[in-house]
């Protein structure tokens, strides 16, 4: 369980990294490892060339700017998990994050990285779709492309990066004073793959009623899906927990079998209903915490 | 296929406070630069997939998996592998808290644990059972059903050793 | 003469909570597995093994493979064959029919990961990269997985044998059909026991060595009997055992995957002696999860007949072992233990069981932590828990009504145990154990009000026991030497070869109460049958009580002659001296003493020799026989909360109430019951080493063959009670495997109870995933 033989360039610049890209296919991206180093082991890929994104300059940085809160490439998902900026600007993916693997992967793991390999059991794509998150993807001969969350996940283990693309980092908008949000997953045991899991994200106005609800839910496609039934029957009402529950009971979308299959399409679909419910929950335990 | 001939990548690193320098072939994981090059074999491979937890050393003061970096990778960092817990050859807090609570059998995830726990109390030294059960579940031990290692973490976190974990823990739920 | 001045009692180490002398060395990185062993000029081993789950082998070409750079060698069968006879089972009956294993394949693949071909390159890297430039040609056959499609013998293994059924054992006690003929009330269950895997946290491995001084072979392999490796080894090459040495370096755990003799312990001694070069293979991950042992695989029918006052007088028994593709070193010994234990703790004057070992296109399945013992447990306890509830009555009294009191004891139970003997139940309060574990657990008569309650509230609670007698301590024997040097210093060898169960601590203070000296005076030499040359190995639960007392009664013999040797020093009687602190003393003269150091030099000492003929030195060899199967007993309760929503399920409590006899160390008992109760509970919920319909292993890796972490575990509760065995001077029993055979029984027995309302009766071990709960669990039931 070693890798197979590849060259490993480590480029400073992401005009090197691309270049590197374009001039081997089927070389891959190297960020956190998390996810890649795995498959090279078991010799599940076999890349020509590895590069090695982590010394290459600017893609380290976690900022707030024209109302998003950008993350880089090689941002490590615990800085962002440990970054009380991030807490106050995007509560929902920090949610997610503590659902993520363990310290020691957190450590070395980054949130494009788990964006980009598109695992269907993830928690961060469904964030990245309930926020409409927006990746930046540098190509070479073009310059830097925007792809937004709802066109960037593929099928299951792939995504709209054109080849010998790169992705740079993801934005998120910054959420409102008062938002409050949740993640809830259904697991196997403590703190494996998730056979579903559901983001949600409200806000309360001044009447104490729900305003620009989010809710995604992962594992049951290809892609995480958006509950558009579920924000909808959400809006203008109190977020008590008879509203959350019904609200919930719309909940619905495509399950593929094949998908995450270390659960059935039928448990899936009867356990949908029950996963938006304590994600909404949880994040509506935050009220009073925020208020 | 693989060409038997690959270029080299030269490295500067510092393990347990000793410079080192070599030239690696970019494959090479870091758990085995460690083993075979400088004979560190108290880090252990239990998995070569990042699930086991053995091969956990402190790099630059986080924990990581050994078996999921390339040495290539750690050109300019510091290491700490279970040798270097201990420079004087004393145990530690964390590791007399490992013998006083029979937190080991077989000792081949031991290592990885107590790498992860000193990372963690490098941190915060006095972490909450939050977080100390967030770095546990990192890894898997076969022997002693985690209940005395569970206790050594908390007597090397000041905590009271005994009874359970608040119920928020298990399962991973939000229930 | 004055009467000896009071002396305060030496402090006793035996029964305390000493803390492990192994401990510092491992906790410092300073462990020394076979991973960690780099030899100069160590080349390294690689294995092509089998893709498909049943296949003739068409052709194989190494050409490519030998061609490579860094590549010394490519075997396959017909490079070996005239040198490697088959890998030995050292469990079959008279009537087995033999289904043995070669190093490599013999034309015919029959698993996923069966070893085809072997090669040997100069680096680790280079020799996986070799792998794939042997190119092996199959046509597949058609394979067969299940015990059912197996029975049927619609595709066979072995088709000269003409079925797949290898072995039938049969054990009889009583008039079963007169049983039945007259009993009030019969039951019928099939019970399906999942296949599991032991995964210790170190795979396998082996280095091989010639070596270049005495010309004899040495192997060092990660496994619980280095002995027994060393004879089967001699055995398969056809070479004296004098020739070979086998070394147990620190082994990370075993759990009875390395109670096992396998093809790579063959293949890389064959490659040492061709190539003159120490051979290293490390078993990876992948390869662990299918050419390792794999365990547990049965089904049980059972018939139980009751007489109406809820006597149980009879069982009648049948069961199917999967064994997978070929015997291994032990293939009978769950079928075996499961017929033989099945009863547990229970009267049951009437007994028939048949029970079948089954050849399926599966990993060779062998013993796992209680072998046979966890799917009897299931089994009868899951029984008990029907008739309990079929005829209104209480858990706990109908099987206090039909256990063995301690009057009952010893019980012959007329049933047999490969390679242990007659099952005769020597000492226990099983009874206690039971009523204790109930109490802690608060299986009150009120609790079934508490569930009601809890209930109404959308919480599904439930609490399970179940009770175990377990065979332990089984022989046929082990050895023992205690030296002593002339410091006074004292080196124990011990046969029995650990790997995690503290032996060093736990026989230093066996022989410091006997020798009345520190523990620091000791040393424990184990695993190296050049160092000890005598022994038989760590399984079967039965290294302190079997290789314990060895080492005791070898101290006793050195401090036996330490006396006579001082009485001859002092021209004394050896009648008027005492043994006190590590010196004899001159009895009522306690300044009048020789030390153990002193004594040691006296019987080395050149210029005045012992008297008539005593041998020098203060050393002595002991052989512990086993007069008989020591039974450890337990009962184990659980306490459980289904999310009747989401399927999942946390335990919220477990308590273990344990006799294992004599406890020499609490903290380590409570430490091997931790242990294996987290196997039985990873495997009620979530391990499971499946197949689909082709026989592909869906579990390759551990992110696939899901285990326990510690978020996963309740807080376990033990309570000891201590009933010696007379089998051995000291009354030690067993504490290795309870926690395993316990854990499942007690676990379904309480899921039962959470969600007996819903009308499901639970006939599986699961694994309880919350997909498999949630599918018992009626749609509309939503409480909150």
């Amino acid at each position: 369980m070693r890798p197979a033989n590849f060259d490993y360039r480590r480029p400073t610049t992401v005009a090197d990294v691309l270049g590197d890209l374009a001039s081997t296919p089927g070389a891959r991206v190297l960020a956190g490892g998390q996810s890649l180093v795995p498959l090279l082991n078991m010799r599940l890929v076999q890349p020509p060339v590895v590069v090695d994104i982590n010394r290459v300059e600017g893609l380290d940085e976690l900022r707030e700017r024209d109302g998003r809160l950008h993350v880089g490439a090689t941002v490590r998902q615990a800085t962002v998990l440990a970054s009380e900026r991030a807490q106050r600007a995007v509560p929902l993916l920090v949610a997610a994050l503590a659902k993520v693997a363990h310290p020691q992967v957190r450590s070395r793991g980054t949130v494009v990285g788990n964006l980009c390999h598109h695992d269907p059991a993830s928690e961060l794509p469904a964030v990245a779709v309930a926020l409409d998150a927006e990746f930046t993807v540098a190509v070479q001969g073009e310059g830097i492309r925007l792809i937004a969350a709802a066109e960037f996940f593929g099928e299951q283990f792939r995504t709209a990066v054109p080849p010998a693309g790169l992705v740079t980092g993801v934005s998120f908008p910054v959420a409102a004073l008062g938002t409050v949000a949740g993640f809830h997953e259904i697991s196997r045991k403590a703190k494996d793959f998730a056979l579903i899991g559901g983001a949600a994200q409200f806000r309360l106005d001044t009447h104490a009623e729900v305003v620009d609800a989010r809710v995604a839910v992962t594992g049951l496609g290809h892609r995480p899906l958006r509950m558009t039934a579920v924000e909808a029957a959400l809006l203008g009402a109190p977020p008590t927990d008879d509203a959350l529950r019904t609200a919930s009971r719309l909940a619905t979308g495509e399950v593929v079998a094949e998908v995450n299959a270390r659960s059935s399409a039928g448990y899936r679909r009867r356990v949908l209903p029950v996963v938006v419910h304590r994600a909404l929950r949880a994040a509506a335990a935050r009220i009073e915490v925020s208020a | 296929m693989t060409s038997a001939r690959v270029r080299a990548e030269l490295i500067t690193v510092t393990v347990n406070g000793v410079p080192h320098e070599a030239a690696v072939p970019g494959r090479l994981l870091l758990a085995d630069f460690l083993r075979d090059r400088l004979g560190l074999t108290g880090t252990h491979d239990g998995c070569a997939h990042g699930t086991c937890g053995a091969c956990t050393v402190l790099v630059d003061g986080d924990a990581v998996r050994s078996c999921l970096m390339f040495a290539a990778q750690v050109d300019g960092s510091h290491i700490t592998t279970i040798e270097g817990v201990s420079p004087d050859g004393e145990l530690t807090p964390v590791q007399q808290a490992f013998q006083d609570n029979h937190g080991m059998q077989c000792g081949f995830c031991t290592p990885g644990i107590v790498c992860s726990l000193t990372g963690l109390l490098a941190r915060d030294p006095a972490p909450s059972e939050e977080a100390i059960m967030d770095t546990l579940n990192g890894h898997l031990c076969r022997c002693t059903g985690y209940q005395n290692i569970v206790k050594a973490a908390r007597q090397a976190a000041g905590r009271p050793v005994e009874g359970s974990a608040p119920e928020s823990i298990g399962q991973g739920s939000d229930r | 003469m004055t009467a000896t001045p009071p002396v305060a009692a030496r402090p006793k180490y035996v029964g305390g909570a000493v803390k492990r002398r192994e401990d510092p060395r491992l906790l410092l990185g300073r462990g020394r597995y076979v991973a960690d062993i780099h030899l100069a000029g160590t080349v390294h081993m690689a294995i092509v093994r089998s893709p498909h789950a049943h296949a003739r082998i068409t052709s194989v070409d190494t050409s490519r493979a030998s061609a490579a750079p860094g590549v010394l060698a490519v075997l396959t069968w017909d490079d070996i064959r005239d040198q490697a006879g088959p890998i030995p089972c050292i469990d079959v009956y008279p009537d087995s029919i033999p289904v043995l294993q070669t190093a490599l394949a013999d034309g015919v693949v029959r698993y996923v990961g069966q070893p085809v071909a072997v090669l040997v390159a100069t680096t680790e890297y280079g020799a996986e990269d070799a792998l794939s430039l042997v190119d092996v040609q199959y046509e597949q056959l058609p394979a067969v997985l299940d015990l059912d499609g197996a029975t049927a013998g619609d595709v066979l293994l072995h088709p000269e044998h003409g079925t797949n059924v290898v072995t039938t054992i049969a054990q009889d006690v009583g008039d079963v059909d007169a049983a039945f003929a007259t009993a009030d009330h019969v039951y019928e269950e099939t019970f399906t026991i999942h296949r599991y895997l032991p995964v210790p946290m170190e795979t396998r491995g082996v280095v091989a060595e010639v070596d270049p001084i005495t010309e004899r072979l040495t192997l060092t392999t990660s496994t619980q009997f280095p002995h027994l490796v060393r004879g089967f080894l001699a055995g398969v090459l056809g070479m004296p055992e004098s020739r070979i040495r086998v070394v147990a370096p620190d082994v990370g755990g075993g759990f009875g995957a390395k109670c096992e003799f396998y093809c790579e312990e063959i293949l890389a001694p064959l490659l040492a002696l061709r190539l003159r070069r120490p051979v290293k293979w490390v078993e990876d991950r992948r390869e662990h999860m299918i050419a390792s042992s794999h365990a547990r695989e049965q089904k049980h029918t059972v018939r139980v007949a009751v007489t109406g006052d809820g006597t149980v007088t009879a069982v009648d028994a049948r069961s199917w072992t999967n064994n997978g593709a070929a015997y291994c070193t032990l293939a009978t010994t769950p079928a075996s233990i499961s017929s033989a234990m099945l009863r547990g703790p229970y009267r049951i004057p009437h007994y028939r069981a048949r029970a079948h070992s089954v050849v399926t296109n599966k990993t060779p399945l062998a013993v796992y932590r209680g072998a046979g013992h966890p799917q009897a447990v299931l089994v009868m306890e899951r029984m008990m828990d029907i008739i309990a509830a079929d005829l209104g009555r209480d858990r706990v009294e109908l099987r206090l009504q039909n256990m063995l009191t301690p009057e009952e004891l010893p019980s012959d139970r007329g049933t047999a145990i490969v390679l242990a003997g007659q099952v005769v139940y020597d000492t226990g309060d099983y009874g206690y154990c039971l009523r204790r574990a109930a109490e802690m657990i608060g299986l009150s008569p009120s609790w079934a009000a508490e569930q009601e309650a809890a209930r109404a509230e959308g919480r599904y609670l439930g609490i399970g026991v179940a009770s175990l007698v377990e065979e332990t301590a089984i022989g046929p024997y082990e050895s023992a030497v205690v030296r002593v040097d002339s410091a006074g210093k004292v080196t124990v060898l011990t046969g029995s070869s650990p790997h995690g169960q503290g032996h060093v601590t736990t026989f230093s203070q066996l022989v410091a109460d006997e020798l009345e000296i520190d523990l620091d005076d000791i040393t424990v030499l184990h695993g190296d049958t050049d160092v000890v040359v005598d022994g038989v190995g760590t399984f079967a639960s039965r290294s302190a009580a079997i290789g314990g007392a060895a080492a005791r009664r070898a101290a006793g013999v050195v401090k036996d002659k330490a006396l006579q040797v001082a009485a001859h020093l002092l021209e004394i009687d050896v009648a008027d001296l005492e043994w006190r602190d590590g010196a004899a003393v001159v009895r009522g003269m306690p300044d009048r003493s020789l030390s153990l150091g002193e004594l040691a030099v006296a019987a080395t000492a050149w210029n005045a020799p012992l008297p008539g003929g005593m041998a020098w030195n203060l050393e002595a060899t002991y052989q512990h026989q086993a007069a008989g199967i020591a039974f450890s007993n337990a009962t184990h309760a659980a306490k459980v909360a289904v999310d009747v929503e989401t399927g999942q399920v946390e335990v919220l409590d477990y308590v273990v109430v344990h006799d294992c006899g004599t406890v020499i160390n609490p903290t380590i008992v409570d430490g091997q019951v931790h242990g294996g109760v987290a196997q039985g509970l990873g495997g009620t919920f979530f391990e499971e080493a499946g197949y689909d319909a082709d026989g592909q292993p869906q579990a390759l890796n551990l992110q696939d063959y899901l285990m326990p972490t510690a978020g996963d575990m309740p807080w376990i509760r033990t309570d000891h009670m201590q009933s010696p065995t007379p089998l051995n001077p000291y009354g030690m029993k067993g504490a290795g495997e309870g926690g395993a055979t316990g854990a499942p029984g007690a676990l379904v027995n309480a899921l039962q109870d959470a969600l007996a309302s819903f009308g499901v009766t639970l006939a599986s071990d699961g694994p309880w995933t919350p997909e498999r709960v949630l599918a018992l669990i009626p749609a509309e039931v939503d409480q909150r």
